[in-house]
């Protein structure tokens, strides 16, 4: 190649590269405004601010130390490192699909305790008479506390997927924390239509402006039948904190067995509290049994439904515990311990 | 001569006849026979305790054929006899108490003392306040005697010596011109006028420098001017005005100078540990200034001194406690128709008994006479009839605290009952908390987790194991590794321990310090007090009757479980 070559080639790999960031930079421009259109749009534009943005090669827009308002607890200190959308997709202007993940989700659980507490007096009498068992679904975030976890920086995955025709929604999240462990949950949901559709948007959005999103997500699962559903927890030091808190409460003395750990009248009682309204006697000492071994020795512990199994919401009732065990027992979930490489 | 002692023997076998006083024995005692007259038809007998007869106070009983015995004539002469007896066999014998009988018949009543060469006095009353005597004599010297608040008749053999309280007690002796007999007056003159008045004494012999008996005092004053006519009974020169009043005094004080008193003892009864005590008054006529007589039948005013409340609980021991204060009254104020009988645990200073009801206490004073108060009876008599209780002015102040003990009792009771029915219900940790007393025993992890929320310093009580200590601080090795602050004088040694205090978070300095990673352990509690356990981890709170007993200091208390009704029974 002679000298005129290689100046030739010089110069047109620098148009290139010019070119190529000037299209980068247009992109990025037009990304930054779509997002901007889209927060504005959506009246999320003074809830959610970010810090920057980048565009990967596959065209994934990824927003940086992104921090979020929400309704209910405003103040609350929060960054999100990264934040990306990995597929997004409109079936006649509904959402049909979307994919995104969630890095370092940083905030404190006492700063939320904090902002959601009734009176100091309130906070040291519910702290003080915390009932380790029945006050976990009473006072969760207190209980969380109690297990030791307070920072949180958590990687959340989420995936929706909705089918207006079929009235087919999936919902999957992963949320994994050094601290609450990590929870994987899938659930798919049948007769779900278009207006219960948009009571979930609506839930979303209700985070950080107002309303309720509780009572989205009641409209949401209004009429809706759960046909699948998987759900695993990894522990990591959610449940052995937790274990440690009851042991001081009961004043637990070395080398003696820990009075978390449910015994053979615990597993009894288990067993006759999931026999409430089913009959497989066997299937449920098994469960509860499984569940006695995770909490004496905590791992990764699976739920997974039966194929082909559906069940109405609408014909669960009694308390939210009572109605996820019953769910549970109708979809003919198995409990499976694993090991873990969390 | 046999039919006299057939009578004698006869005597200490046979039962008493009704109307008659006959000759009784105490439990115990016995007779020695110390002289007899066969021509005379006497024997004389001294009464013995634990085999030992002689004493300085005798109680000699004489045994006689007839009355005529006990004539002057016939008991001079055998006096006379008994007394080289005594001094040669009981040269310690200084007073007798003589009781005569004659067919079994108490006949006689006199005393005689060696300082008057054993000559017989007649007179039962003498012979009641020499009876007195020794019995309070025997009572200030036996072994255990009974004081009452700290309070007992005066001590000493021979006589009982009346205290004076010269702060109160507005008295002068006044002595004749000659200085051989004098009266002790009550007068509110100044003393340095007193000092100057004379008495003049006319049918009166002096004794010991004091009026005896009848007498017509008259007193002149500084100027030689006939002050006042005292004509009547003296007591150790104090003027009984008509009643010949012989007591053995015991104090005299007053309740402001309008009103004097002066208390003697009737009697004390070893038994029930009870000092009676009888009162005289004197008043001050507020229009002439003179002091009123002594005087204490109208009414009898008599006192039970005693500690022993409980005999005021039983209705038949009160009775007989009653009547024995209205024999009393027949030997001292015979012919009273109204007696005031109180029982105290003081032997002055009750309003009504021998202060005016008029007189409060004393700001100053932290006693509250109503304390001091066991029972008050009012008794009253119409002529040749008994004594009889009105009804409405008796306070059992016994019975009444007894009832709001047994209330209280009952009460504190129910309280420790509905405490074991808690407690049974009750966790280790309620346990814990009710043994320090306090509302809860908190967890280390629950208040570093409250005052994390609330930012502030929580108020906690905690068991813990202390590990380790340092100067002012300590090591807490359980529930988790943390610091203890101001532990002087609170903290000195390690173990269980349930410690309160201020629990706050440790700065981000404090965690560097001392390597504390984990922010719920890493808590400091600036200690306010702390109690060491018994067992490990304060392991006594698992005897639950001994956990109560401890709280409420019933070292004997018991549960009761009420009777388990069955439904069939219903």
């Amino acid at each position: 190649m002679t000298k005129s070559m290689w100046v030739a080639v010089t110069i047109l790999f620098l148009l290139f590269t010019a070119c190529g960031v000037f299209m980068v930079l247009l992109q990025k421009d037009e990304e930054e405004k779509n997002i901007h259109y889209f927060l504005t749009r959506n009246r999320l534009n003074t809830a959610i601010s970010y810090r920057d943005l980048s565009l990967s090669v596959s065209d994934v827009a990824v927003l940086k130390d992104v921090s979020v308002r929400l309704n209910d607890l405003p103040g609350l200190t929060n960054n999100i490192g990264e934040f990306s959308v990995h597929h997004y997709k409109e079936s006649n202007h509904i959402a049909a699909r979307l994919s995104f993940s969630a890095e370092k989700v940083d905030f404190r659980l006492v700063d939320i305790a904090r902002i959601l507490k009734k009176s100091d007096e309130n906070v040291i009498e519910t702290l003080a008479y915390f009932n380790p068992s029945a006050d976990i679904l009473n006072y969760p975030l207190y209980a969380v506390l109690l297990a030791g976890c307070n920072t949180i920086s958590a990687d959340v995955k989420g995936d929706y997927s909705y089918s207006p025709a079929a009235k087919k929604m999936t919902l999957a999240a992963d949320i994994s924390d050094n601290c609450l462990g990590r929870w994987k949950i899938s659930v798919s949901l049948n007769n779900i239509s278009n207006a219960q559709q948009g009571q979930l948007i609506l839930a979303f959005k209700h985070l950080v402006q107002k309303g309720s999103p509780l009572t989205d997500l009641k409209k949401f699962l209004d009429g809706a039948a759960v046909t699948s559903l998987s759900f695993s927890y990894t522990e990591s030091a959610l449940v052995n904190g937790y274990k440690r808190y009851i042991d001081t409460l009961y004043l637990r003395q070395p080398d003696t067995p820990s009075p978390a750990e449910p015994d053979n009248r615990d597993i009894q009682k288990i067993v006759s509290y999931l026999s409430f309204s089913n009959a497989h006697r066997q299937r449920n000492a098994d469960i509860a049994q499984t569940i006695a071994a995770f909490i004496k020795s905590p791992d990764k512990i699976s739920f997974q439904s039966k194929p082909g199994k559906e069940v109405p919401l609408r014909v669960l009732n009694g308390t939210f515990l009572r109605r996820v065990v019953d769910l549970l027992l109708r979809l003919d979930t198995t409990v499976t311990l694993e090991k873990s490489t969390f | 001569m046999n039919s006299f002692f057939k009578t004698a023997a006869l005597f200490f076998l046979l039962t008493s006849e009704a109307g008659a006083q006959t000759f009784d024995i105490q439990t115990g005692h016995e007779m020695k026979r110390i002289a007899y007259s066969a021509k005379a038809g006497v024997e004389v007998f001294a009464e013995a305790s634990d085999g030992k007869w002689c004493e300085d106070i005798l109680n000699l009983k004489i045994f006689a054929q007839d009355e005529t015995a006990f004539k002057d004539t016939a008991l001079n002469p055998l006096m006379a006899k008994v007394a080289l007896v005594l001094n040669s066999e009981c040269p310690a014998a200084l007073q007798a108490v003589i009781d005569g009988y004659s067919a079994n018949t108490l006949v006689f009543q006199g005393s005689a003392s060696a300082t008057n060469n054993w000559k017989p006095e007649k007179g039962t009353l003498k012979v009641k306040i020499r009876q007195l005597q020794a019995a309070a004599a025997n009572a200030a010297v036996s072994k255990d005697g009974f004081p009452v608040k700290e309070w007992a008749p005066p001590a000493g053999k021979q006589r009982i010596v009346a205290h004076i309280d010269p702060q109160t007690a507005l008295e002068y002796r006044i002595y004749s011109k000659d200085k051989n007999c004098s009266i002790l007056y009550t007068t509110d003159k100044p003393a340095d006028k007193i000092k100057d008045w004379f008495i003049g004494v006319g049918r009166n012999s002096c004794s010991e420098n004091l009026i005896y008996g009848r007498a017509e005092v008259s007193v002149f004053n500084e100027k030689g001017n006939l002050e006042t006519t005292l004509d009547g009974y003296f007591t150790e020169g104090r003027f009984t005005g008509r009643k010949n009043l012989n007591v053995v005094l015991l104090n005299r004080y007053g309740a402001g100078k309008n009103n004097q008193i002066l208390s003697y003892l009737i009697d004390s009864d070893p038994e029930l540990r009870i000092h009676y005590l009888g009162y005289l008054k004197s008043s001050r006529n507020r229009r002439t200034g003179f002091y009123s007589p002594w005087a204490g039948c109208s009414p009898f005013t008599i006192a039970a001194v005693t500690e022993n409340e409980e005999l005021f609980l039983e209705n038949t021991v009160t009775d007989n406690i009653l009547r024995t204060a209205e024999s009393f009254a027949d030997i001292f104020c015979q012919g009273a128709r109204q007696m005031k009988f109180f029982a105290t645990t003081v032997p002055q200073g009750i309003p009504g008994m021998d202060i005016p009801e008029t007189v409060r206490k004393n700001p100053d004073e932290t006693v509250d006479p109503e304390s001091q108060l066991i029972y008050a009876a009012v008794l009253e008599r119409k002529p040749g009839k008994k004594w009889k209780i009105v009804s409405d002015k008796t306070q059992n102040l016994a019975k009444l605290r007894e009832n709001a003990r047994r209330a209280e009792d009952l009460r504190e009771h129910q309280l420790m009952m509905a405490d074991y029915n808690e407690l049974t219900k009750s966790d280790y940790l309620g346990r814990l908390a009710y043994m320090i007393g306090v509302d809860r025993i908190d967890t280390l992890p629950a208040m570093l987790t409250a005052a994390a929320i609330t930012q502030k310093p929580v108020r906690v009580n905690m068991l813990v194991n202390v590990a380790s200590l340092g100067l002012d601080k300590a090591w807490v090795g359980w529930p988790a590794e943390f610091l203890i602050t101001q532990t002087s004088g609170l903290l000195n040694k390690p173990g269980w321990h349930i410690v309160s205090g201020s629990l706050r978070l440790m700065t981000p300095e404090e965690r560097k310090q001392h390597k504390k990673t984990d922010p719920f352990t890493a808590g400091v509690l600036e200690l306010s007090s702390a109690a060491a356990c018994e067992q490990e981890a304060c392991g006594e709170v698992a005897d639950l009757i001994g956990l109560i007993r401890r709280r409420h200091e019933k070292p004997n208390w018991l549960p009761y479980h009420a009777p388990y009704k069955q439904e069939d029974e219903l």
